[in-house]
């Protein structure tokens, strides 16, 4: 039950695409979700979809653990190419099933690219979390956005990296805590399960009252702990894990630039 | 002396990659009397807590089955909320739990979930304040204005006021002064005798627990080692240091005193009997 919330679901690994530095996968990722939103026909949507299948297999994730991601969104698609089905115009009118909601052969091809462009979408985001720790995504994104430091915002930018840092190292402990304090409320006679939505509600009270606490008191400790080692805000501060741009990162921005190029000549070639 | 609570062959496992072996159950057979207190000790991961929330169904054995007064606990799994009113459970740090604007209101929080209302909760509340010793002038406050000690006391009367048949509690003590510990130990006491309950304690405290266990029982990998009167686990000292655990203090004090002299008695377990018994040496022209 709430073990199964994974968050920041790495997946350990040692491929070429999981040594990548993490801001290269940050910028690469950008760049694909620009490109798929810039592929304009069906042959650049397909020379998209080989590259993306590529760099899936070149990651050595297992298929199933990205069709989990699609699994869990797959509302989301189903209704936004229904949509489009019905949005689309242009070509053949197959069949109308009332008032003006009418089939057309254009409407059904716009949806299955819609829908070609979301399955894309989120494999291709889904590889960041897959091959990245949460603690590198963190890094890179400060990393990336220290040019911030230019409009005297150096220390803002490593104080939310911080948070966000804290906030996932915080998850689990979150999560244990919350089971622990189920349990004691349930001992205590705590209906979670059964009841009306308003009793259900009610029944959070018992849960969430006493994990605020904790969170909060948590929060206090450590703070005192981090400035009893003398964290002051990260002015000067150094890393143990460095990032760093090599050989790789460039072969993969190569990549990505093929396949970039690709989409914009297939855009206007075809 | 009919039990109250029988465990049968009882096994389990946490399933998922995360816990393969830590806390699992093999095969774990034991009963516990009206009335009896029964100590709990094993190493951290040999299933202590995982037993214990089986006895008030909060865990569903893989196998095995847990008779309360002679009836398996799952037979009627729609029930199974009745069954944790007649078996409590206080977890580790019970303070955590405590969320209520009063004092009261907390503990009437167990007994209203039993269906208590008006001048019968009113009474079931006070009831057990009075036999625990929560003063009057408490019931008001809020449980987060008390000291640690004390937000413990409230949190533990919280389960004794569903006035369960069997008392379970996961280190009661740990963490607190000398003092907060008497008073907790005092408390599950008084519930004892006046309601006439079975009491299980898990503890790391090997000195509490000789004073307060009728009967100690040793977990080790998740297997009953030894399920015994407290003089006959502790007699066997060398095979409970094999597997990470201890004997009192005092204990061995007289194991290293009996190194010296091998007439020095080393199946003394409380403090106050040792005293008395190094005081009658001393009288005897004493050899220690």
């Amino acid at each position: 039950m709430l073990k199964d919330i994974t968050f920041g679901q790495y997946y350990e690994g040692g491929s070429f695409i999981h040594r990548l530095d993490a801001r290269t996968k940050i910028i690469l990722l950008i760049l694909n979700i620009v490109f798929l939103f810039l592929a304009g026909n069906y042959y650049s949507l397909a020379l998209c979809s080989i590259f993306t299948a590529f760099v899936l297999t070149l990651s050595k994730v297992p298929a199933r653990m990205f069709l989990k991601n699609i699994k869990t969104i797959l509302p989301i698609i189903i209704f936004t190419s229904l949509l489009n089905l019905f949005y689309g115009t242009g070509g053949r009118v197959l069949f109308t099933l009332f008032w003006k909601l009418t089939v057309t052969t254009g409407g059904i091809s716009r949806a299955v690219f819609i829908t070609g462009r979301i399955v894309l979408l989120i494999l291709i985001s889904s590889l960041l979390t897959y091959t990245t720790t949460p603690n590198d995504i963190t890094d890179a994104i400060e990393s990336l956005l220290s040019f911030l430091r230019v409009f005297g915002l150096r220390g803002a930018v490593h104080v939310l990296a911080m948070m966000m840092t804290i906030a996932l190292r915080f998850i689990p402990t979150l999560v244990e805590e919350t089971e622990k304090i189920m349990n004691a409320q349930k001992a205590r006679g705590a209906d979670l399960e059964n009841g009306k939505l308003l009793d259900k509600v009610k029944a959070l009270i018992p849960i969430l009252i006493p994990l605020l606490i904790s969170s909060v008191r948590r929060a206090y400790e450590l703070a005192e702990a981090m400035e009893c080692r003398c964290y002051n805000g990260g002015v000067g501060r150094v890393r143990m894990k460095r990032l760093r741009f090599s050989l790789r990162d460039l072969i993969a921005a190569m990549g990505n630039a093929l396949c970039c190029g690709g989409v914009i000549a297939f855009n206007i070639l075809l | 002396m009919s039990s109250i609570i029988e465990v049968k062959n009882l096994c389990f496992s946490y399933d998922g990659a995360a816990k393969p072996v830590r806390d699992a159950i093999h095969d774990v057979s034991f009963s516990v009397g009206y009335g009896e207190i029964i100590g709990i000790i094993g190493h951290t991961g040999s299933g202590k807590s995982t037993l214990i929330q089986h006895l008030n169904g909060l865990l569903k054995p893989a196998s095995g089955e847990v008779l309360l007064e002679g009836k398996n606990i799952w037979d009627e799994p729609k029930k199974i909320k009745d069954v944790r009113f007649k078996v409590g459970l206080v977890f580790q740090y019970p303070e955590y739990q405590l969320f209520e604007e009063t004092v009261f209101e907390d503990i009437a929080f167990g007994p209203k979930n039993m269906g208590l209302k008006g001048v019968e909760l009113d009474n079931r509340v006070r009831n057990i304040c009075e036999t625990v010793g929560i003063k009057e002038e408490y019931f008001e406050k809020s449980p987060f204005d008390l000291s640690g000690g004390e937000k413990r006391r409230v949190a533990i009367a919280g389960v004794m006021a569903m006035q369960p048949k069997v008392l379970i509690l996961d280190e009661p003590i740990a963490g607190l002064d000398p003092r907060g510990r008497r008073e907790i130990i005092s408390m599950i006491k008084s519930y004892r005798e006046k309601f006439g309950a079975a009491v299980i304690i898990v503890s790391h405290n090997m000195e509490d627990m000789a004073v307060l266990a009728d009967k100690l029982l040793v977990m080790n990998g998740g297997r009953l080692e030894m399920f015994d009167t407290v003089y006959n686990v502790f007699s066997k000292g060398a095979h409970l240091f094999n597997i990470g655990l201890s004997v009192p203090a005092v204990t061995k004090i007289l194991y290293l005193l009996n190194e010296k002299d091998r007439s020095i008695r080393t199946d003394i377990f409380t403090l106050g009997e040792a005293v008395e018994y190094l005081r009658s040496c001393g009288a005897g022209g004493g050899h220690a």
